[in-house]
């Protein structure tokens, strides 16, 4: 009985340590990854990206080309006609 | 006259530490945590004096406990759960001896830990000559722990974690002694000790747990053993009776406040919010920042061996290695060989006792690795298994010695490599004072220093406030570009000083005369480090680099 008994505990914690360093350490980073997108930081940092290519856009002389600028604008009146409707 | 002068060893290097500790405790600086537990030592000296009807003392508990509040810390209701075996004696002394100056209180506090400290040093050595009968071996032991730098420089200001050592420590003496002898004496200083050890650290109820481990063990392997449970249980009554007359948030709510208490240790340690629920969000560890309850697995190895001594980690992995090997034999004799003793991992009780020690270091290490462990602050919440390591190291001395023991040179050369050790440690040491509790291995490159967080208590503040120029002259701003709360230890100032000096915060600090960081941040600053940016109109005016490890940085604003 108490042979079983040690025989499952090793077994056991060595199931256990295994599982940890294999799949355990990949829902870990993948745990620090999802964290770090969701942070606070994250955003902010993101807000700055977002900001420093609005002030980039408005600097610019031609921020869209030709081709797209009438893309878009065919685009908005098509929107907007449908809206009017 | 042999045993008289190896007493005087004995003497002599207790003596030594003591005079050690006299001398160097004014020189280290101030622990974040210590505004708080100083809150609750008065907080439950004001609750006693109501209890027992001391007006007096209730009076001038009060009046201390509002003088320690602070907007930087929670309020005193919801930090009151911590034991009270340091913070009321020491909020005690700080009324009997009139200490009115923080500087004096705080120094009082420190002096007052080194003391608790050294009281567990005492017990250590009763420990390990209950066990090894070798009064050389068991000093060793003795040195090497009080040697370990980060050990020694928390034995001066650490409030918590030291006094969980201590009384951890004079557990383990009254379990071994309980081992030698099972009887109701040594049965109720170990259930008293260790319910003062738990109220320290819920990390106390190994204690208990561990009792009834080996008890299992015991049983499984000698039926007859199954006759002791009476003292088990006898153990349990006095465990709970002592940790309910000892520990006074439990007299409100009784074994209510124990299970949420054990429940929320339980859910802090394994990252859910409880009522120690608090700490930073991030730690920086080995180059990176993580969240503090997705801690990397090599988190606990990593320190351990990152922050202990050549000399201490070599004997402990020899001592490990000794132990393992035991283990793996005596798991392989179960099957193949007629067993020759009762037990299955242990022949005699110094075996047990070593077995004791091996295997509930290897669990509490095992869980901290692989049970997602909320931790921060290097590992210090866990200092305590620097007890097992040099436990283990002085094993592995002991097996050393007991192999070489007849043979006078090998035992004189190994002593002067022993003592070479020694005094490299005791030189790293002095480099280090009074930062010994963020000491790193002498083994460390530079750059890999650079990967770790250092001065996560905030103990060189106080050199930051003494290296202000002109501070009594004049009125002066400051800031803290980093995730400390620089306002706590402004009372340390003299009053001058303290009235010309103030505090800024968040984006205010840009106008600071000057700032300080001691590089622990509480977001990942790889991700974005706005909030920790120093300002483009500051220039370094100090940093207080040991062993090529930044401490703190000061910054003078220049426009």
């Amino acid at each position: 009985m108490r042979i079983f008994i040690y025989k499952s505990v090793f077994v056991a914690v060595l199931v256990f340590i295994i599982f940890s360093i294999t799949f355990g350490q990949v829902k870990k980073e993948i745990n620090k990854k999802v964290n770090e997108l969701t942070s606070g930081e994250y955003v902010e940092k993101m807000k700055d990206e977002i900001r420093k290519e609005i002030k980039n856009a408005i600097e610019k002389e031609d921020y869209i080309n030709d081709e797209d600028a009438e893309l878009i604008r065919k685009f908005l009146l098509k929107i907007q006609s449908e809206i009017n409707l | 006259m042999t045993v008289f002068k190896r007493n005087v060893y004995v003497y002599l290097v207790f003596l030594g530490i003591l005079i050690t500790g006299l001398l160097v405790y004014p020189d280290y600086g101030f622990n974040m945590d210590e505004k708080f537990h100083r809150a609750n030592g008065f907080y439950w000296l004001k609750y006693l004096a109501e209890f027992f009807q001391i007006n007096y003392l209730y009076e001038l508990s009060d009046l201390k406990l509002l003088s320690s509040s602070s907007f930087t810390q929670e309020p005193i209701d919801y930090l009151n759960k911590y034991g009270i075996v340091f913070d009321v004696p020491a909020a005690l002394t700080e009324i009997v001896l009139k200490l009115e100056e923080p500087i004096q209180y705080y120094q009082m506090r420190h002096l007052m830990v080194f003391i608790y400290f050294f009281l567990g040093l005492i017990f250590f050595y009763k420990l390990l000559y209950n066990r090894f009968r070798n009064i050389y071996i068991s000093l060793i032991g003795v040195i090497l722990f009080f040697l370990t730098p980060r050990i020694f420089g928390d034995s001066f200001q650490n409030t918590k974690d030291i006094i969980f050592i201590t009384f951890l420590i004079i557990s383990v003496y009254y379990y071994f002694k309980s081992l030698d002898n099972f009887d109701y004496k040594n049965i109720i200083l170990f259930a008293l000790f260790s319910s003062v050890a738990t109220s320290t650290r819920i990390m106390g109820i190994l204690l208990p747990l561990s009792l009834i481990l080996f008890y299992f063990l015991e049983i499984l392997c000698n039926k007859k053993d199954i006759i002791k449970y009476k003292k088990i249980i006898f153990y349990f009554i006095f465990y709970f009776f002592f940790l309910y007359i000892h520990w006074p948030v439990l007299w409100e709510n009784g074994f209510k406040e124990i299970t949420a208490l054990i429940g929320g240790g339980i859910g802090n340690f394994v990252g859910k919010t409880g009522p120690f629920g608090f700490g930073p969000e991030f730690v920086y560890f080995n180059g990176d920042f993580h969240s503090t309850d997705n801690i990397p697995y090599s988190y606990f190895f990593i320190w351990i061996l990152i922050t202990t001594p050549i000399l201490q980690l070599g004997l402990f992995f020899i001592g490990l290695g000794i132990n393992f090997n035991n283990l793996y034999i005596n798991l392989i004799k179960i099957d193949k060989i007629k067993k020759k003793h009762t037990y299955d991992f242990w022949s005699n009780v110094s075996e047990k006792k070593d077995f004791y020690i091996f295997i509930i270091f290897i669990i509490i290490f095992l869980a901290l690795t692989f049970l997602d462990v909320k931790q921060y602050n290097s590992w210090r919440m866990v200092y305590f298994l620097n007890f097992f390591i040099i436990y283990i190291a002085v094993f592995g001395i002991n097996e050393i010695y007991k192999k070489i023991k007849n043979n006078l040179k090998i035992i004189k050369s190994l002593s002067l490599i022993l003592l070479f050790f020694l005094i490299f440690n005791i030189y790293r040491l002095h480099l280090y004072h009074p930062y010994q509790a963020f000491y790193f291995s002498e083994l460390l490159t530079k750059e890999y220093k650079q990967k770790f967080e250092v001065d996560y208590t905030g103990l060189s503040s106080i050199d930051f406030f003494r290296s202000i120029p002109n501070l009594e002259e004049k009125k002066i701003k400051v800031g803290a570009i980093s995730w400390y709360p620089i306002w706590r230890y402004v009372e340390l100032l003299n009053e001058t000083k303290k009235n010309n000096i103030q505090v800024l915060f968040d984006v205010k600090r840009k106008e600071a005369d000057y700032l300080y960081t001691n590089r622990i941040y509480n977001d990942n600053i790889k991700i974005n480090d706005k909030r920790y940016r120093i300002p483009e109109n500051f220039i370094k005016f100090k940093e207080l680099i040991v062993d090529d490890i930044i401490i703190y940085e000061m910054y003078k604003k220049i426009k």
